[in-house]
């Protein structure tokens, strides 16, 4: 059969322009770059973000003696956390003196801290700006699987200083980086004013479902919580079927809303859909959203409304009411929706600590609840209410299914990522590439000299220019073929995936010569066409065990290893697998029909002499 | 010729070599030791911020190289929001204070001022330098049950020494050559473990699973093709080394070089006098039935 109707040599010519388009994509332009591989930060630059961790390290003595069982530290631990909503973790515990080593994954000041130590001993010692190495690596670990969940992208963190962690992160806009490191995972559930659920006690988050509703997409983020949660929800569920779950994200609770009076005209009063934010409750200083036609809650983050374009004697006096509680403050709107006057004033009573939270398009309820960190308020229904239920979940609704889907992951991402310490940002910066574009003039002087090497070694070895170009041209298709898998499964390319695209070409290159060397062996005199073939079979007991061995290897140094290990596995393992499947056994045709080819030649020559012998 | 070779030298004396490498290999790692780059390195981070002109990196590296021990190296970055440059540069010294002083006064000199000066704890920290070992250890644990699972002899199992002999080779090479463990030789390191592993099972099929003549000219037939594969990918990251500059593909190379010319001892020496003394063991036993 001719090698064009070959089927694995179709399929390799095919694969290879398919990757070759993916690529290159030529309707990006002419030039021969390689637009469709996402570039490393070695080879392409990228974002650097430096973020300070906030925790609080003190020392305690108790006042009752620590039993073995830790049971009053147990206690300080949990009272804590649920004091300042934030981790608390034992860093040390001295029962000879009854001494505490405590840190606090928050900012807290010395006289808050006494105050809530009243009934449990007293505050020995206390530091700030310190953070343990253990929350140090938790959140490391935990941003960067925010930031890059697969870990294709091969985002590199490193401590610096007692309390900063800088990342560099390459292929992603430093805005979007910012805003999943910004994101504390802070998550709690009221029923009315009473807090029911923390964020501790989340066990599992399931995978998101998405469906469609009336041109909406809505999605839901199943939780599982713990027995201490399910037990708290029955209590505080109890005669309160149908009224809303309140579920929120990193709720403000540290900020004082501010937005302009007429906003509260403009507010719907009725829905659906719901939920949706109805009214504005003076007293309360809070807005109050409705989840169905009878129930609603008050969202619990302070609003103060304003005149934007000046601001009355009383609104100055609740401002400075506000400012003993509260550390910053978000305008709703842009820059544009207040005057100068009023940003300035409000920035010099928040030590500049204002932000502007703009509307971009959303419905005002959404606004809000955004702005609130409100999730979901999902309703509960009567025959769950007083039960120890421990599945819940966040729902949310979207435009278009893209955005849910989206919405969802990030959630799920972000739950499952719960920071242990709080952050903040302290710079964002555009690093250019490492490896510049020198790099790339050197890539092409190392590939032409590898070339000619190659050509070299082979011309000496097999004295056959037909062989040598052959195992070139196979071992082109295997790079681009490699390259493109690489660019479909959006593996970022930088050193080491660079290492991993050599040793795919290296190891082609080692069993195309196997093949070659087992086909070469037979004698060509001793011609027998199932010969070849069978030949080619045994080389390829090598190459399988050979391929079976790397890729098994490899498998192990991607779940063991780390961001660089990771690329480079990914790489190898797609690389040894195209091999197998495609460019091996199209390879071994191709040698297989070269070579019968000779053979029949050579024996008609033969056959044609001896038949002029006889004649 | 490679059969002459097998039979005049016999397993024991073909141990030789490859043994008395690892151990000069290991003398090597012990006591002279390589250089860490700034992923594997403390060190410390230099930041200028607010610059209204961008500064050269090279001449501060220049400049710092002469002051500072260890590697140095100085990027610029823009803010996006001010547009403004800056420059980190991150060392592999961590410094004491007369040091800052003496950077902060010769930085000074290019208009560089007010830096901010923090101790960089290396990216690949202790946890990713344990996981590595692990990847490392586990990676072995899976070749050998690999070769198990298709060869179904335990001799095999002494394939994954043979493989990580190379390495060995590879890290004694860049202690000689001060070739510093970065992300960059890493990959050579992992590169290594593919070609080694590819050679050995070359070797393992020719020895245990083909029957026809002696092994030694089973062994001798593949050691031809082993020995067309290794030079081949020798001779390419031998260019690679002589012609590019580069450092990253320099310490690629570098290991690739050394790693692989081990290979050609440890496979074709090491693993094959192993299969040799197993299939001598064999033959014995058949001839007593």
């Amino acid at each position: 059969m001719s090698l064009y109707r070959n089927s694995r040599v179709i399929l390799l010519i095919s694969l290879t322009i398919l990757a070759l388009v993916g690529v290159w994509q030529p309707w990006r332009g002419w030039s021969l770059e390689l637009r469709g591989i996402t570039k490393g930060l070695d080879l392409e630059g990228g974002s650097r973000i430096v973020i300070r961790l906030q925790a609080t390290q003190a020392i305690i003595r108790l006042n009752k003696p620590i039993d073995p069982q830790l049971t009053s530290v147990k206690e300080l631990r949990d009272y804590l956390a649920d004091a300042l909503l934030s981790d608390v973790k034992v860093l040390d515990v001295n029962t000879s003196n009854s001494e505490v080593k405590v840190e606090i994954g928050t900012t807290v000041d010395e006289t808050v801290l006494k105050g809530l130590l009243e009934n449990f001993g007293e505050l020995k010692f206390i530091s700030k700006g310190v953070v343990s190495s253990r929350t140090m690596e938790e959140v490391t670990t935990t941003l960067l699987n925010r930031i890059d969940p697969t870990g294709l992208l091969g985002v590199q963190a490193r401590p610096a200083g007692t309390d900063l962690i800088l990342f560099e992160i390459p292929a992603m806009e430093p805005e979007k980086a910012k805003l999943l490191i910004e994101k504390e995972g802070k998550l709690e559930a009221f029923i009315e004013d009473t807090l029911v659920l923390r964020g501790a006690d989340i066990e599992i988050i399931y995978s998101p479902r998405i469906h469609s509703t009336d041109s909406m997409y809505q999605y839901e983020v199943p939780l599982r919580i713990s027995a201490e949660g399910a037990k708290r929800f029955a209590e505080c569920s109890s005669g309160k079927g149908g009224y809303p779950f309140v579920i929120y994200l990193d709720r403000p609770v540290d900020a004082l809303l501010v937005f302009d009076r007429a906003l509260i005209d403009r507010l719907p009063k009725t829905g659906p859909p719901y939920p949706i934010v109805t009214d504005y409750m003076k007293e309360r200083k809070q807005f109050y959203a409705k989840s169905d036609a009878t129930h609603g809650f008050y969202l619990l983050v302070h609003a103060v409304p304003i005149n934007p374009q000046g601001l009355s004697e009383e609104d100055i006096s609740v401002f400075q009411e506000f400012r003993k509680t509260k550390s910053r403050c978000i305008l709703l709107g842009d820059n544009s929706s207040f005057s100068s006057g009023v940003v300035e004033f409000l920035e010099n009573l928040f030590d500049n600590r204002v932000e502007f939270y703009p509307q971009e398009g959303m419905e005002i309820s959404d606004w809000i609840f955004k702005v609130c960190g409100m999730q979901s308020a999902p309703r509960i229904s009567e025959d769950i209410a007083g039960k120890e239920a421990r599945d819940v979940e966040i729902e949310g609704t979207r435009r278009t299914e893209k955005e849910a889907t989206k919405e969802a992951n990030d959630l799920k991402n972000v739950l499952s990522q719960r920071l242990t310490a709080k952050t903040s940002i302290i710079s964002t910066s555009f690093i250019p590439p490492r490896l510049g574009r020198e790099f790339s003039e050197e890539v092409k002087k190392a590939a032409l000299g590898a070339v000619i090497a190659l050509v070299v070694v082979l011309s000496v070895r097999y004295r056959d220019p037909t062989i040598v170009l052959l195992i070139l041209a196979t071992m082109g298709c295997e790079l681009i073929l490699t390259l493109g898998a690489t660019a479909a499964v959006r593996q970022t390319m930088g050193m080491a995936e660079i290492g991993g695209v050599l040793a795919v070409i290296g190891t082609g290159v080692e069993h195309q010569i196997i093949i070659t060397d087992e086909v070469l062996r037979g004698k060509i005199q001793e011609y027998r066409p199932r010969g070849v073939r069978g030949r080619v079979g045994r080389a390829f007991l090598t190459i399988l065990t050979a391929a079976l061995t790397t890729v098994a290897a490899m498998i192990m140094l991607f779940f063991v290893g780390f961001g660089a290990m990771k690329g480079f596995a990914i790489v190898t393992i797609l690389g040894v697998l195209i091999a197998v499947i495609i460019t091996r056994p199209a390879y071994g045709e191709i040698v297989n029909a070269v070579f019968r080819r000779r053979l029949e030649k050579a024996s008609s020559v033969t056959e044609q002499g001896q038949g002029q012998k006889a004649s | 010729m490679f059969l002459e070779l097998i039979r005049k030298l016999g397993w024991r004396k073909m141990l030789m070599i490859p043994l008395a490498l690892a151990i000069v290999s290991s003398f090597l790692i012990l006591f002279v030791g390589f250089p860490l780059s700034l992923e594997f390195s403390s060190g410390t981070l230099i930041s200028y911020r607010g610059l209204e002109n961008k500064p050269d990196p090279l001449s501060v590296e220049r400049l710092l190289r002469g002051i500072i021990p260890g590697e140095v190296k100085a990027e610029i970055i823009t803010d996006p929001s001010t547009g403004k440059f800056g420059l980190d540069i991150q060392t592999t010294a961590v410094l004491g204070e007369n040091e800052e002083n003496q950077v902060i006064a010769t930085l000074s000199s290019l208009g560089l001022k007010n830096p901010s000066i923090t101790p960089l704890e290396p990216a690949l920290g202790r946890t990713y330098r344990r996981q590595a070992v692990e990847a490392i250890l586990i990676a072995s644990i899976a070749i050998g049950l690999c070769m198990l699972f298709v060869y179904k002899r335990k001799i095999v199992l002494l394939t994954v020494p043979c493989v990580l002999a190379d390495l060995l080779a590879a890290l004694g090479g860049m202690c000689l050559t001060k070739t510093p463990l970065s992300l960059a030789s890493l990959a050579g390191l992992l590169l290594l473990l593919g070609y080694g592993v590819d050679t050995n099972i070359l070797l393992t099929t020719y020895a245990l699973k083909r029957f026809e003549g002696e092994p030694e000219e089973r062994i001798s037939s593949a050691m031809k093709t082993g020995f067309t594969i290794t030079l081949t990918t020798l001779f390419t990251m031998l260019s690679v080394n002589v012609f590019v500059s580069n450092p990253s593909l320099d310490e690629l190379s570098t290991v690739l070089v050394f790693g692989l010319a081990a290979d050609l001892l440890n496979t074709w020496f090491l693993n094959a006098a192993i299969l040799l003394w197993h299939l001598s063991k064999r033959k014995t036993y058949h001839v007593a039935l």
